[in-house]
């Protein structure tokens, strides 16, 4: 497997992960924006603007939080469809690559902010209570997305016939 | 039978961190509901009928109320912000964004500001304490008393509820030269705590659940404005889109 096959498909999924969760921020903005009757100009300007105030908007640590898991929900899912026919072939799909996208997701924003993708599923409530207001999930993400690359990349043991 | 195995440990991990998640919340909605005291981060509703709570992603109609207002009170543009003195973002919107709105729209009588408090439980108590305290010197001292008073939290707090001790709300009092001894009263007074808790629940009702939250639209004769959710310490440049494009 080649590094090209897996850097540019990572990257592009990351890129459009990165963008579609600091968007998903302000979802009721951008929808406006993409629904409502503005120009083009207005359009192009809103969406790059608040992409340039996820350096505002967010902490340091979540912002790295969240293009951690970008990356990784990168990787994970171009190393998994590169090993889909593998996979078939075991019986051993992951379920990990799935969970730990949804933890980033929900995990994504700061507790101040919102959590906006919590409240869109009316679950900002209970994360208050943890001591990093719901980083947590995002620390998880992490970890878990890492856990399923490294898996991922972990060669398969084949038993080879040795010829004397 | 080993395929069932293979699949069932990643699965149950997955299902116990969604159930541990789901019993949380319905933990935190249980206790709330027993304490008669609303949704966790909303603080309690009024009894009497209030707006829907926002469903969807529309724009929704939010009321400047009685609030201090900040510019020109005739501005044709609003700019509703429910914040929490105690909010690293609001902080950082008051340190790197509001003195370019206030110098480009403001001061030019193109906008004015109407701060709206919304302070986060995990920010409390002082969090409502100085939101009562800045309503207390809006009382003494009108909309640029409290403007001052709440000029001094942010510039003074360190955030993230540790931010000001009671004293140090004194202190401020009596850097502006307020009358601390009528600001103490105040602050005693049930009325302004019920004041701070009718910004929470009429915030709850429009969909903010964080801060600081915008709500940027056209001014109206009763008050009330159109607008969609802007969440977060945005940078000016969204601010100037949004107003541009009322103007």
């Amino acid at each position: 497997m080649s590094y090209s096959k897996v850097l540019f498909p990572t990257l592009i999924i990351a890129l459009f992960y990165f963008i579609l969760i600091t968007l998903l921020m302000n979802n009721s903005l951008v929808k406006d924006t993409f629904t409502g009757i503005y120009g083009l100009e207005y359009k192009i300007k809103i969406v790059a603007f608040l992409l340039q105030g996820m350096w505002t908007s967010m902490s340091g640590i979540g912002l790295f939080l969240l293009m951690a898991t970008a990356v990784l929900t990168g990787a994970n899912i171009t190393l998994f469809t590169q090993k889909l026919k593998d996979l078939k072939k075991q019986g051993n799909l992951k379920f990990i690559v799935g969970g730990s996208s949804l933890l980033g997701v929900i995990g994504s924003g700061c507790s101040a902010c919102g959590l906006p993708i919590l409240t869109l599923l009316g679950l900002s409530g209970s994360v208050i209570y943890l001591p990093l207001r719901g980083m947590e999930l995002s620390f998880l993400s992490v970890l878990m997305l890492s856990l399923s690359f490294y898996l991922l990349l972990k060669p398969k043991n084949q038993s080879n016939c040795n010829i004397n | 039978m080993n395929k069932i195995k293979e699949y069932s440990t990643p699965f149950l991990v997955l299902v116990l961190i969604v159930a541990v998640f789901f019993l949380g919340m319905l933990y935190t909605k249980v206790s709330f509901l027993e304490k008669s005291n609303g949704s966790p981060i909303l603080a309690q509703q009024p009894q009497q009928p209030q707006q829907a709570p926002v469903v969807n992603n529309d724009p929704v109609k939010v009321s400047v109320d009685d609030d201090p207002i900040l510019g020109d009170k005739n501005a044709k543009i609003t700019i509703i912000e429910f914040s929490d003195y105690e909010c690293p973002f609001c902080k950082r919107h008051f340190d790197e964004t509001l003195p370019q709105i206030v110098k480009e729209y403001i001061n030019t009588g193109k906008v004015k500001l109407v701060y709206r408090d919304l302070p986060l439980p995990f920010h409390d108590p002082m969090a409502t304490t100085e939101a009562i305290a800045a309503n207390c010197a809006g009382v003494q001292d009108g909309d640029t008393g409290y403007f001052k008073y709440h000029d001094e939290i942010f510039k003074r707090t360190k955030s993230n509820g540790n931010g000001l001790t009671i004293d140090d709300l004194y202190k401020i009092s009596d850097d502006l030269k307020l009358n601390t001894e009528k600001l103490k009263t105040c602050m005693n007074d049930p009325k302004q705590a019920e004041e701070v808790k009718k910004d929470m629940a009429d915030a709850g009702n429009v969909g903010a659940n964080g801060t600081p939250a915008f709500f940027i639209g056209k001014s109206t004769n009763d008050g009330i404005i159109e607008s969609v959710l802007t969440s977060g310490a945005q940078p000016f440049s969204v601010f100037k889109t949004i107003i541009d494009e009322l103007l």
